[in-house]
């Protein structure tokens, strides 16, 4: 099966390199869709059929939190998972993201191999490698 | 606290370089944005990030052009000639983004520091001190081929962590 990613950040860097990984990584994707802000990915969200959303926190406008909001408002959607991908990584504002319905978290700086098993644990791949949050090896960008 | 926040950067940087850009590093000596970076450099680049949290102030980062366009290039996996100005001033900004977030969960993981969304400022205004400053920190970075610098401008400190 090929799952439907929607990426959201304001950074047209950091969208490419999260797409980079997500391809490197041998995930099976189908449609990969971008958006550089919330309003956009809740365009994207009302239209198409997705597996799994990943958004930044830190954008202008609305932030990845409010953005979780809003798609929690929308019945065909508020099911999908969603990673939060932050720099901000306090031990409340991961309480938050969990309050809030945030299904997982990738802080940045990450390693590749952290989106790929991020991905499989939310989609019940098997090949899921444990927690890689603070791992900092194998990686080759 | 200033050797602790310090510290906090240092690991920061080496993060943030290690993790995404693979570029090896070594810490200056050196103190004050004057004499680490020629002051009459042409096309260096900067950015500034405002925080707020148990203590408020601004990160800023000074990074010659030189090196932010070989890096984004790495970063993005393409080459450099294909590289837009947007391109090179988000990457700019995704680096002052995850050294502060890394920095302040370095610092202290129980605390939330709310992180402005970083902007790229003129070198002038970035050198210049905010008159409402009460400390700030500088540290200096040598690479291979060049050079880059950071730097923290505490304007407000709630509690003496």
């Amino acid at each position: 099966m090929a799952y439907n990613i929607l990426i959201v950040d304001d950074s047209s860097p950091m969208r490419m390199v999260i797409k980079k990984n997500i391809k490197a990584s041998g995930f099976k994707t189908g449609k990969i869709f971008e958006a550089a802000n919330g309003m956009d990915a809740l365009d994207i969200v009302k239209k198409e059929w997705l597996d799994i959303i990943m958004t930044d926190f830190n954008m202008p406008g609305m932030n990845g939190l409010e953005l979780v909001r809003e798609i929690k408002k929308i019945d065909t959607a508020k099911d999908i998972p969603i990673i939060m991908i932050t720099t901000e990584g306090s031990q409340e504002r991961l309480k938050e993201f969990t309050a809030q319905g945030v299904t997982d978290y990738i802080k940045k700086p990450f390693v590749p191999r952290t989106i790929k098993a991020k991905m499989n644990n939310l989609l019940g791949e098997s090949d899921y490698e444990g927690e890689t949050e603070e791992s900092d090896d194998g990686c080759d960008f | 606290m200033k050797e602790k926040l310090k510290r906090a950067m240092m690991d920061a940087i080496s993060n943030v370089f290690e993790t995404m850009f693979f570029l090896p590093m070594e810490f200056s000596q050196l103190t004050g944005i004057e004499n680490f970076l020629r002051v009459e450099e042409k096309g260096v680049l900067t950015c500034i990030l405002d925080f707020n949290g148990p203590f408020s102030g601004k990160v800023v980062l000074f990074i010659p052009a030189v090196l932010a366009i070989p890096l984004t290039a790495d970063f993005m996996g393409v080459e450099s000639d294909t590289l837009s100005k947007d391109h090179v001033t988000g990457t700019v900004k995704e680096i002052v983004n995850m050294i502060a977030g890394s920095m302040f969960i370095n610092y202290d993981d129980k605390s939330v520091f709310d992180l402005a969304i970083p902007k790229m400022a003129t070198f002038e205004k970035a050198c210049k001190e905010d008159p409402a400053s009460k400390e700030s920190l500088f540290l200096g970075v040598k690479t291979p081929d060049s050079k880059f610098a950071l730097k923290i401008e505490l304007t407000h400190i709630l509690s003496d962590n």
